[in-house]
């Protein structure tokens, strides 16, 4: 179930028509589930480009606490372009992953350097020697292949073995488009590894969620970060996308999910627009670029915020309880406890009439 | 004496070269500089040392980039005692312009590094959110940022009303160096007017170098220094693009002056501040321009050759340093706009660019102390100039000149 499906809308902008990531032309995800041994974790990647030929393609970051570790983080920062899937996979196995996207690359995709490989902290769920141990290149080349249209939510991919809230979290994503009346109707899509996140501070379109949930607070020790992917077709700068990455906060902390306890968090934004490699062959020492006018950021801006917040929830709610898979033999006894802390999906019995009636009375008292 | 008469003192003393005379008096050779003690000063490749392998622009100054214009106001009053709010005066205010025309309404694309933060730069948020500039930059000493903010806000909104009416909104991008050893500092000698004559007063052409505009109380290590220029031309995949560098060099301890890997600081061990008052300034300022087109993250990359250049003279940017660098390309103008720019931008061939840049501020840097002269400040306070016949006596001795 997706939080539209409740009857409950947040935001201002319109999605497009999936809702989800995969309405930016051209952008594909994918997810790899692994349970072998017991584990419930898995890798998602996002392929941002649409055509080959373009797919150098501008990106920005931004990051809470530094965030979590990401490899490609020089290329990144400093040329603002990258020409890899994103890949988003549990941190024990991001050398794993790492080098399966250098062996690829060796055989069939020389453009595949540096690796973009964002580590999600799932040890809530998934003991790290476990995840070291069982991750292999066999997974992340399924991943690779399971490239396609609409993203799944949920439990699926790195989203196996995250928790928000005190509940399970998962992947989530949703979209904006931007009317085409007030401009070029461009697609900002967001995909969120929801994890991290105090139960009480669970927010609905302003309605306090988490104060009536009955769920216990997180252990000290339960992972509190996030990851962010946000595209758009829009053509941006690395300079523009850094601060189209930052407003994916915006909407975070209007779901609660980003909170003063989230130790760690990565936000990556990418233009589709892409530089064009063919031109490389040419004599020209300069390339063409296109970048949207300041005018044209706010909306976009608050596109980013809203899919990202819409995300959340659509991540949450798409969650499945976790298997009892046996896991627990071989795991710590921290790991355990951790595990026990957020196996429950969030519960939808009661908040949804609350929420509508919430936004029912706000929209009467504003008329 | 009112501000206007005491602006007229202070160039008459120092600032003339810049205003009103022309190339003849900046003309490459041995020329005299003007300041309270007066030696025979030169630019670096007037004692024969070449920097590097690029070939500058015609007057081997940041002026060299297209539409680039650079103006100062020094303010030289009084000898003697300090005596707060009567001087001794030491200061000044240099303008650099990316273009002549209004920045606020045809900001260019820009970027900033810090590479040590005990220093300001102004301005840096609209900077950083946009990626451009659109004010001028300005350089001081550190008591006068704000009167020189405040100088260069009003030229802004005198030139566009409309200034906080859209999205987009550059603030004056001010920089600072402290001149406490030889200045009146807490004086408050620097008035909004000051930056206002130095933005007008902005040209093409030659640059005066040393002890002028910003840089007027400043030494490096721990000569008399001040501000400094230097450009490259270079090829990149087949473009020829023009790099120029303007510093404002407050920095480094005297054993660290390198030349061509010559220790010339330790050669030259004596003539060092004569201590009435504190030292603690450290810092550089680098202006980078050029008319490559370059997107804000290649510009940052500009600022990081930057503090390479610095690294070749042997700075080691103190703990207490404000070593701040601020890079734009004047290629493209963006307007605020709603409307799409299609625009084109280096893609290969940058080394050019980033070897003009290591390269121009090394020599930027050198410029500030060969051109400028022994100063003497509040207290009697004295900055030695760099002695051009025993600095070229050691380059000699270490094989790097003739």
């Amino acid at each position: 179930m997706r939080l539209r499906d409740l009857g409950i809308t947040t935001g201002s902008l319109s999605p497009g028509p999936a809702n989800a990531m995969s309405d930016v032309p051209g952008v594909q995800v994918g997810h790899v589930d692994i349970a072998e041994g017991g584990l419930s974790t898995g890798i998602t990647l996002v392929v941002p480009w649409a055509d080959e030929a373009r797919r150098r393609l501008f990106a920005g970051r931004w990051s809470v606490d530094g965030g979590d570790g990401m490899t490609g983080l020089g290329m990144t920062e400093d040329f603002g372009v990258i020409a890899t899937p994103v890949m988003l996979a549990p941190v024990a196995a991001v050398g794993r992953v790492y080098d399966g996207l250098i062996a690829h690359g060796q055989g069939m995709d020389p453009e595949l350097w540096p690796p973009l490989v964002v580590g999600v902290d799932d040890s809530g769920v998934n003991p790290p020697a476990l995840v070291h141990r069982l991750v292999r290149e066999e997974h992340l080349f399924r991943a690779l292949a399971a490239a396609g249209g609409h993203p799944g939510e949920g439990s699926t991919g790195i989203g196996r073995g995250l928790s928000a809230f005190g509940v399970r979290g998962g992947v989530g994503t949703a979209s904006r488009r931007l009317d085409e009346g007030n401009g070029p109707a461009y697609t900002v899509g967001a995909l969120v590894a929801v994890n991290g996140g105090e139960p009480g501070n669970l927010m609905v379109d302003g309605f306090p969620v988490g104060a009536s949930l009955a769920v216990e607070s997180l252990q000290a020790d339960q992972p509190r970060s996030l990851s962010v992917v946000v595209v758009t077709d829009a053509p941006l700068i690395p300079r523009q996308l850094d601060h189209l990455a930052s407003r994916a906060t915006v909407g975070l902390a209007r779901v609660g999910l980003f909170d003063a306890r989230t130790r760690d968090g990565v936000v990556l934004a990418l233009s589709t627009t892409g530089l064009d490699d063919a031109q490389e062959r040419g004599e020209s020492s300069t390339r063409p670029v296109s970048l949207v006018g300041d005018g044209e950021l706010p909306a976009l801006y608050a596109a980013a915020s809203e899919a990202c917040e819409e995300s959340v929830l659509n991540g949450l709610l798409q969650a499945n309880p976790l298997p009892d898979t046996g896991v627990t033999a071989l795991s710590a006894s921290a790991t355990q406890r951790r595990r026990a802390a957020a196996s429950r999906t969030l519960s939808t019995e009661d908040w949804p009439d609350e929420v509508r009636r919430f936004q029912a009375a706000r929209r009467r008292r504003r008329q | 004496m009112d501000r206007r008469q005491f602006l007229g003192v202070g160039l008459s003393l120092a600032a003339l070269p810049v205003l009103g005379c022309g190339p003849a008096a900046l003309s490459p050779g041995l020329h005299q500089a003007v300041g309270p003690e007066t030696a025979p000063r030169a630019r670096l490749r007037d004692l024969g040392i070449r920097i590097g392998s690029l070939t500058p622009g015609p007057h081997n100054a940041i002026t060299d980039v297209p539409g680039v214009a650079v103006g100062h106001i020094t303010l030289i009053r009084g000898d003697g005692p300090l005596k707060v709010g009567h001087g001794p005066v030491r200061t000044g205010v240099t303008a650099v312009l990316a273009h002549q025309g209004d920045l606020s309404r045809e900001p260019v694309f820009a970027a900033d590094l810090t590479l040590n933060g005990n220093g300001e730069f102004t301005g840096l948020g609209p900077l950083r959110r946009t990626g451009r500039l659109g004010a001028p930059i300005l350089l001081t000493d550190t008591e006068s940022i704000g009167p020189v903010y405040d100088g260069a806000m009003g030229y802004l909104l005198e030139l566009n009303p409309e200034l906080f009416s859209g999205p987009f909104r550059p603030e004056p991008v001010v920089g600072e160096t402290w001149a406490i050893f030889l200045h009146d500092a807490a004086g408050r000698h620097v008035l909004p007017e000051h930056a206002v004559d130095a933005i007008r007063n902005a040209r093409p052409g030659p640059v005066a170098e040393g002890s002028v505009g910003g840089g007027t109380g400043m030494r490096a290590y721990r000569f008399k220094a001040g501000i400094g220029t230097a450009s490259r031309v270079a090829d990149a995949s087949g473009t020829r693009y023009t790099t120029g560098v303007l510093v404002q060099a407050n920095h480094g301890a005297r054993s660290h002056l390198t030349v061509q890997g010559v220790p010339v600081g330790v050669e030259i061990a004596d003539l060092l501040l004569e201590e009435g008052g504190g030292d603690n300034g450290k810092s550089l300022l680098a202006v980078i321009a050029t008319d490559a087109p370059l997107l804000p993250v290649q510009l940052q990359a500009l600022c990081k050759r930057a503090i390479m250049g610095m690294a070749r003279t042997g700075a080691i940017s103190t703990h207490s340093s404000g070593d701040l660098m601020v890079a734009f390309s004047t290629a493209h103008r963006l307007p605020p706009s709603t409307e799409l720019h299609h625009i084109d931008v280096v893609y290969s061939g940058i080394d050019a660019i980033y070897q003009s840049v290591v390269e121009a501020t090394e020599e930027a840097i050198l410029n500030s102390l060969t051109a400028a002269s022994t100063m003497v400040g509040r207290d009697g306070n004295r900055i030695h100039a760099l002695p051009l016949d025993r600095f070229v006596a050691v380059m000699r001795r270490y094989g790097r000149l003739k």
